[in-house]
């Protein structure tokens, strides 16, 4: 794990766009999040968040096409690298670890 | 509500230089599948309130008149929430004229002090240069 934590939100956006698949772009990431979470989310925070993913080297880019409907602005494609599947293991097993440490944490 | 129709334009008119060309995209193909003007409307005050923020972060710099500014406004909330009184403000006050007055003095006679020496061996280059004895 790199000595930068992962922050709630940007491990929140990591698996989305892992549960995206080839369809990871901005709207159904943040619907993802919205459906995970039962709260609204704003489409600024999820592209600033995959921006700050993309420095750390996390996530990587593509553009689509653009289309008439977008008023011919193209789909910006996001996708894990193999430092973003290892910053989630970590952040999962880290997790896991805890819970198991937790006394009840059912109900 | 009005339509966000205008504000998605001003948006696109105003990223000229295509940072949020796929965000301002997204939010017209939502239009387009239907989303309601409320959400729209949320996304682009989120979108200006991020940008907002971003270029505060990028320009602010901590200065003393910030400093100032702060111990301030920091002040005037004391007083107004009845935490600092006047009178122990005026202590306070008068102990910062105190100091200030003090470091000030100590600056003057500082600067005097180099200006003097500085000027003095000026003197000695210049009359050396033109070839007086010194």
């Amino acid at each position: 794990m790199s000595r930068e934590s992962l922050g709630h939100f940007e491990l929140l956006v990591l698996l989305a766009v892992l549960g995206q698949g080839d369809e990871a772009y901005g709207v159904p990431i943040a619907n993802a999040i919205a459906h995970s979470t039962g709260k609204k989310v704003i489409l600024a925070s999820v592209y600033n968040t995959l921006e700050r993913l993309e420095e750390k080297g996390l996530v990587r880019s593509t553009i689509g096409q653009p289309t008439p409907e977008r008023g011919g602005r193209a789909k910006r494609y996001f996708s894990m690298t193999a430092a973003g599947m290892r910053e989630v293991r970590a952040a999962k097993k880290a997790l896991t670890v805890l819970w198991r440490g937790v006394p009840v944490h059912e109900g | 509500m009005p339509s966000p129709q205008f504000a998605l334009w001003l948006l696109a008119r105003a990223d000229r230089a295509g940072r949020r060309e796929a965000l301002i995209g997204d939010l017209f193909e939502e239009m387009a599948h239907g989303r309601s003007r409320y959400w729209v409307w949320q996304q682009v005050i989120g979108l200006g309130w991020f940008a907002l923020v971003a270029r505060a972060r990028q320009h602010a710099r901590v200065t003393p008149h910030l400093i100032a500014l702060a111990i301030s406004l920091v002040l005037l909330g004391g007083i107004s929430l009845g935490a600092i009184s006047i009178a122990s403000l005026s202590l306070v006050l008068q102990a910062w004229a105190g100091f200030y007055l003090l470091a000030g003095t100590l600056s003057l006679f500082a600067d005097v002090m180099s200006r003097s020496i500085a000027s003095r061996a000026l003197v000695i280059v210049m009359d050396t240069a033109a070839g007086k004895r010194v």
